[in-house]
């Protein structure tokens, strides 16, 4: 499992505003990191399931399609 | 052959009755559904401000609706057994000329030009459409304590939460303000609030029900389906609404069978696989407690309990919170760019996080999706259905953010959505129904999953259990 470093303000702000293009506030920023860590830590747990031969749920159709019921 | 109008003692019940017993009086013309309908009008009249269920009344379109029911039937143009039976909608629903905000200031002034295909399914079914009904800004959150139009209050305790996402369902047919309402589904918006205010509450197969219409909360996970009195009314809703619809992709093409004849309420030899990691062990010990004596029941009646693991469970929450902080983020990229201030704090909190969550965590809660639905196929090869606690707890004082469970503290949104979201999460069937009672007085439900497109299964399950129990014809002190 990759290694992470605990979330701060100054990330959570960056990424909102350079990546997702949704300028947080500095106390914004601040108070998302301390509810964000815990959510990360969830999320490592998916991080280090054996999904090593398995794909994701939504799987491309080409339009038109039959599906298979 | 006219109506025969009912006395007035009788006038005040019908409000209270399941669509299944009004079909029957509407049938016989003993009842006029403008009768029932304005029956339950006036109940709305007297109750709502209590329960804040209600947001949107159509008392017009209600009464013309009714009117034009009863001339049909009185010409013998009898559509079926919802012809002339009072539904509401939740909020999220659209509605043709009536009021839709999702709860959401964003969407205050809302008034869409077409219905929602499960509202023209049921109109076309001969239902009256009362009006809209309360629900968690954007179906975000299983409390329904955050709406434009405030919290709703649960019929059993006006203190306690309806739960969410469908609250205002929840508690108008609780109330007996309506017989049966419409929910959607994204964590266990129709099962959280059907388990906390006592009633049956479907979720079918993903697929199974047109999400168009629909305002999403997270396009892979929202269901739609009813809230009901019972098994059988859930049965004859789900009839009329399943089905392939050219205007939701993920709708599906399976053939919809007559659910309320599936219903013979016999469960011989039925294997019922019990997962008691996660669902039993961190329930409230009253809840367990019911559950079981509901489980010893189903064992009278001829079933059998299969102990079964589900590996990974506990990672569902996690994979069902990447979903949510995804999608919706997506889908209101746009509003939140524009009018973030229109959201209430708790709904823009979320929407902004889930810009936060990396594309490839997405991805990794996509495949604990398959994981997860590849252990219940083989899981279903040696159990007919799974039972679980609803709700691993009762409903929850308005306003607290966490609750004690056998002495340990857990968030109260993490703790109503753990036992429902998984099947969320694999798509398949659920239905809850109410089995006991808290020592607050406060419901306490059981949950049946089944097999993809096998509601007619595990609506038979709780139809035998209500046709041996009577937990399900109780009613909060309102009546």
């Amino acid at each position: 499992m990759n290694k992470r470093e605990p979330v701060t303000a100054t990330t959570v702000a960056a990424v909102a505003a350079q990546n997702a293009g949704h300028p947080l506030a500095a106390d914004r920023a601040a108070r998302y990191a301390q509810s964000l860590e815990p959510i990360l830590q969830m999320v490592a747990g998916l991080r280090g399931l054996p999904l090593k031969d398995v794909e994701p749920a939504v799987v491309f159709r080409p339009a038109g399609a039959q599906r298979d019921d | 052959m006219c109506f025969v109008p009912p006395g007035r003692s009788a006038m005040t019940e019908l409000a209270s009755m399941a669509v299944s017993e009004l079909a029957s009086l509407i049938e016989s013309r003993r009842v006029s559904p403008v009768e029932i309908a304005q029956a339950c009008l006036d109940r709305i009249a007297a109750l709502n401000d209590r329960f804040n269920a209600f947001v949107t009344l159509d008392e017009a379109g209600a009464l013309a609706a009714a009117k034009a029911a009863e001339a049909e039937i009185v010409r013998g143009d009898y559509r079926g057994p919802l012809h002339g039976v009072p539904v509401a909608h939740k909020d999220l629903y659209a509605t043709a000329g009536l009021r839709t905000t999702g709860g959401s200031r964003v969407l205050a002034d809302n008034i869409p030009e077409h219905d929602a295909t499960v509202v023209a399914r049921l109109k076309q079914a001969g239902m009256v459409t009362l009006g809209k009904t309360n629900t968690h800004e954007f179906a975000y959150g299983p409390t329904n304590e955050v709406s434009l139009f405030g919290a709703v209050h649960n019929p059993w305790n006006t203190e306690r939460i309806s739960g969410g996402s469908s609250g205002g369902s929840a508690a108008a047919v609780a109330a007996g303000l309506v017989p049966i309402a419409s929910g959607s589904d994204t964590g266990g918006s129709i099962r959280i609030p059907s388990s906390c205010c006592g009633l049956t509450g479907l979720k079918p197969t993903y697929g199974r029900v047109s999400r168009a219409g629909i305002l999403p909360l997270c396009w892979s996970m929202d269901h739609a389906g009813p809230l009901a009195n019972s098994a059988l009314d859930a049965a004859l809703f789900l009839r009329a609404v399943a089905g392939s619809d050219p205007r939701d992709d993920a709708s599906s093409r399976a053939p919809v069978p007559d659910y309320a004849a599936l219903l013979d309420g016999r469960i011989e030899g039925l294997r019922i696989g019990v997962p008691r990691k996660l669902f039993f062990d961190r329930a409230d010990n009253a809840v367990a407690g019911s559950v079981d004596d509901a489980l010893a029941v189903c064992v009278e009646l001829g079933a059998v309990l299969v102990p079964v693991d589900i590996p990974h469970i506990e990672q569902a929450a996690a994979a069902a919170m990447v979903m949510y902080l995804a999608e919706a983020t997506a889908y209101h990229d746009d509003t939140l760019d524009e009018r973030a201030d229109h959201y209430s704090e708790q709904v823009r909190t979320f929407l902004e996080l889930g810009d936060q969550i990396l594309a490839k965590d997405y991805l990794h809660a996509q495949r604990y999706r398959t994981l997860l639905g590849r252990t219940l196929v083989r899981i279903f090869e040696h159990v007919d259905v799974l039972a679980v606690p609803a709700t691993p707890v009762t409903a929850t004082p308005i306003g607290c953010e966490s609750v004690a469970i056998n002495g340990v503290d857990d968030g109260v949104f993490g703790a109503l959505l753990r036992n429902t979201e998984p099947f969320n999460l694999s798509g398949l069937p659920a239905v809850v129904a109410p089995c006991g009672f808290d020592g607050q007085g406060m419901p306490i439900s059981l949950q049946i999953v089944g097999p993809a497109f096998e509601e007619g299964r595990i609506l038979n399950v709780i139809h035998a259990y209500q046709s041996a129990t009577q937990w399900h014809a109780r009613r909060p002190e309102t009546f």
